[in-house]
């Protein structure tokens, strides 16, 4: 007779050195908080309009209709997604309908079930055979990005040095 | 024969996907390569190899899928004239190195050979290049999608859709809608397609 393997640690396969899972933690999904993660989920029956930013990661999959920004943090549009909005983010999905400008600082991914219509720039873009897109797509290269960069830096550099000229005038008149 | 074999044989034959080689398309890759960060407009559905290969080659990469129009949605009814482009080819006048355009002018109906081919002209900088493909028979020919295979082949992708070419160009009427191109290059290949790259 084969032993009971109940109770028994599951394959590595679900479990990290660090947390082994044992059969008695698996709970039903709806039971896990959903925002364990660090996810923000905006389900497919919510509907938002306005602009959205903020640091950490999105996953949306309802209607949504602005603006979105989440700088160093990754959005995923959602199989039922409808997004009239320009995203920006770390890493953007598309698995759902986008109308929308997007720019990824790292990857963009538009899966087979993503429709986009809008102009993409990223410094990785991958798009599955079968995806629907209209617009244009553009790589960001490395020296692109540092050139972006140092104009970022030398237009603060112009603002915060300004006042200073301003106040040094003063102090010679 | 096995049962597997037998259930094989039964079904409808897939499409048969093909690449070739593609003497068209390494000149057209030549062309872009003298210009900095072409812009490029690649018309049909959008495939993943074209829009590396291109973006490799340091292109701004444009596409859009003019035959979506001309298959007219549910309704079935082929487009208009203004339909096709109210929605369609769009692009402001010298702004695009290359262009390729595969074969759409074998499914343009006659008033829309003119109107885009003015359009694409337009979009195209001096010197822009314009890739065609044009059949050479009709017989049990549908729609056709390509996507780059490399930088000298392209992959041939039939599809079901009930969408026939309309005609057969011949050099003459190839040389006379395109009358406005400084120049004109044609490849002719084994298979039913001729290749033309013409430089604005």
């Amino acid at each position: 007779m084969w032993p009971s393997k109940k109770n028994e640690e599951i394959p590595s396969t679900l479990a990290t050195p660090e947390s082994p899972v044992t059969v008695k933690d698996l709970r039903p999904l709806s039971t896990v908080p959903r925002a364990v993660d660090g996810t923000s989920r905006l389900g497919k029956s919510l509907a938002f309009q306005g602009e959205l930013k903020g640091t950490e990661d999105l996953t949306l999959d309802g209607q949504f209709q602005g603006k979105i920004e989440l700088g160093d943090h990754s959005v995923v549009i959602g199989p039922h997604g409808e997004v009239r909005a320009d995203i920006r983010a770390r890493e953007i999905v598309i698995e759902g309908s986008v109308h929308g400008n997007l720019r990824a600082r790292d990857r963009l991914q538009i899966r087979k079930t993503g429709s986009v219509v809008g102009d993409l720039v990223a410094a990785r873009i991958v798009i599955e055979d079968g995806a629907y897109f209209k617009g244009s797509i553009d790589i960001e290269r490395g020296e692109e990005k540092a050139a972006r960069a140092d104009a970022t830096a030398a237009e603060s550099y112009r603002v915060a040095a300004a006042p200073l000229a301003a106040d040094s005038k003063e102090k010679l008149q | 024969m096995s049962f597997l074999g037998q259930w094989r044989s039964a079904a409808p034959p897939a499409p048969e996907v093909s690449a070739r080689a593609s003497h068209g398309l390494a000149q057209f890759f030549t062309a872009l390569a003298d210009r900095t960060h072409p812009s490029v407009l690649s018309l049909g559905p959008v495939w993943h190899s074209t829009v590396a290969l291109l973006t490799e080659a340091g292109a701004k990469v444009y596409t859009e899928d003019p035959w979506e129009a001309l298959t007219g949605g549910e309704s079935g009814v082929l487009a208009s004239v203004q339909r096709f482009l109210g929605s369609n080819l769009q692009y402001e006048p010298n702004s695009l190195d290359g262009i390729l355009g595969w074969d759409l002018f074998d499914y343009l109906p006659d008033e829309l050979l003119e109107p885009t081919r003015a359009r694409l002209q337009a979009a195209l900088k001096p010197a822009g290049v314009l890739f065609l493909l044009f059949r050479n028979r009709l017989e049990g020919e549908g729609l056709s999608r390509y996507r780059l295979g490399s930088r000298n082949s392209l992959v041939v992708i039939p599809t079901e859709v009930d969408l026939p070419p309309r005609r057969v160009f011949q050099n003459r009427a190839i040389l006379d809608l395109f009358a406005g191109f400084s120049s004109s290059r044609t490849f002719v290949g084994r298979d039913n397609l001729r290749e033309v790259l013409l430089v604005k």
